[in-house]
């Protein structure tokens, strides 16, 4: 007898737009402690459930009520949407204000960087001249590719040298700079405290998942002078330094 | 096999009836939670989903709880499972949705991602029904913003 209360639900209100008309929506539900699953149902505006005393009352939560009621425009939105590459996704800013905001919103990037893992294609680079710029080989031309392949948002010429879940680690004249293509965000790190040479063992690591404020290493194999041994030289961006 | 095995009725919106064994149908998150706040002495109704859509949705929890699959196998069946309508993926994901299964919900979500990732704004909005709220000089100040994600 308790979970009855649903059922009055018919197919022409789930045709329409949850918020549009909620005076229309009426569901007999007794909202349940804790409505709140998860940070991706920030944006639910609160519908208005009118709350009938003393009736059996549903005993689904609000928020599932309230995915019966969502549309297929919603839940791509939410759902879909960080599956997509990053080009696709700055076209389809385009698409509504809704969509312009969420895509712009720093909740989708860390989802889209946790869920989006497929391989998009290669930063292609002539080591012979360091004076061409790298391009990018891109595996879907419609979907996937960055603004300006070429690095040129970067204060100098590189060397790219590694990359990692969508950053890259790039080899300037005197410095190492780690820059995110996708949104042209980049910065220089600081100078290590051993020669790593003129062409360094490093490599980037970087793992978005679980990581929403997006911290990194920089990891390089210094040869010890006269010893057969490499030591690690290891660069963390959440205290800025480098340490062996 | 066990006299412990307990059956859930499962009632979809065009009154179709579905008995399944209570320990695939926990696959649902939804389903779980009424069944841990024990409130299913009674037929379960599903408001927004169709016996058709779930066919489907029980022939994968079937096919995912099969004791000892392979990941080679499971993965075989949804690829094949996905090549299906638009339209029956957007009812899956909705059911998905509302069931909360999350592993079903982003495997489809990835084929629908798949399927959408080329196509221009104008195309989404109608793949999905969105209505274009912008003023045409808002949305060129967009495209503006973004002109490399059109080339």
């Amino acid at each position: 007898m308790a979970c009855s209360g649903i059922d009055m639900l018919n197919d022409e209100s789930l045709e329409e737009d949850m918020y549009s008309d909620s005076s229309e929506f009426y569901v007999a539900v007794k909202p349940q402690g804790g409505g709140i699953d998860s940070l991706a149902e920030f944006d639910l505006r609160t519908a208005a459930y009118k709350v009938e005393e003393g009736n059996n009352g549903s005993k689904y939560p609000v928020e599932i009520i309230m995915r019966v009621n969502m549309t297929i425009k919603d839940v791509a939105k939410r759902h879909i949407l960080p599956f997509l590459p990053a080009k696709s996704l700055m076209k389809l800013r385009a698409v509504s204000k809704e969509w312009n905001q969420w895509i712009a919103s720093p909740l989708l990037a860390y989802n889209q960087s946790s869920t989006f893992q497929k391989l998009s294609g290669y930063f292609y680079q002539r080591l012979d001249n360091v004076d061409d710029p790298p391009i990018l080989l891109s595996l879907h031309r419609s979907a996937i590719g960055v603004p300006s392949p070429s690095l040129r948002f970067l204060p100098v010429k590189v060397k790219v040298l590694s990359s990692s879940s969508g950053l890259l680690l790039c080899q300037g004249k005197d410095s190492y700079y780690v820059c995110n293509p996708a949104t042209k965000d980049w910065k220089k790190l600081p100078p290590p405290q051993y020669y790593h040479g003129s062409d360094p063992a490093v490599a980037l690591a970087f793992d978005p998942q679980f990581n929403i404020e997006s911290f990194y290493r920089v990891v390089a194999a210094v040869p010890v002078l006269d010893n057969p041994v490499v030591c690690f030289e290891i660069y963390c961006s959440e205290s800025d330094s480098w340490s062996i | 096999m066990s006299s412990s095995t307990k059956f859930l009725t499962l009632k979809t919106n065009d009154k179709e009836e579905f008995v399944l064994d209570e320990a695939i149908a926990i696959r649902s998150q939804t389903i779980k939670n009424m069944v841990e706040d024990d409130c299913v002495s009674n037929v379960i109704p599903l408001p927004n989903v169709d016996s058709k859509t779930m066919i489907k949705v029980i022939e994968y929890w079937k096919k995912h709880s099969e004791e000892g699959i392979s990941k080679d196998k499971l993965m075989d069946f949804d690829k094949a499972f996905v090549k299906v309508d638009q339209s029956i993926l957007y009812a899956l994901i909705l059911a998905a949705n509302f069931l909360n299964d999350a592993e079903m919900l982003d495997m489809i979500c990835q084929e629908v991602a798949n399927r959408i990732k080329g196509k221009t704004p104008e195309e989404i909005r109608k793949e999905f029904n969105i209505e274009n709220d912008f003023t045409p000089e808002e949305e060129e100040e967009i495209r503006n913003e973004n002109v490399w994600a059109f080339e």
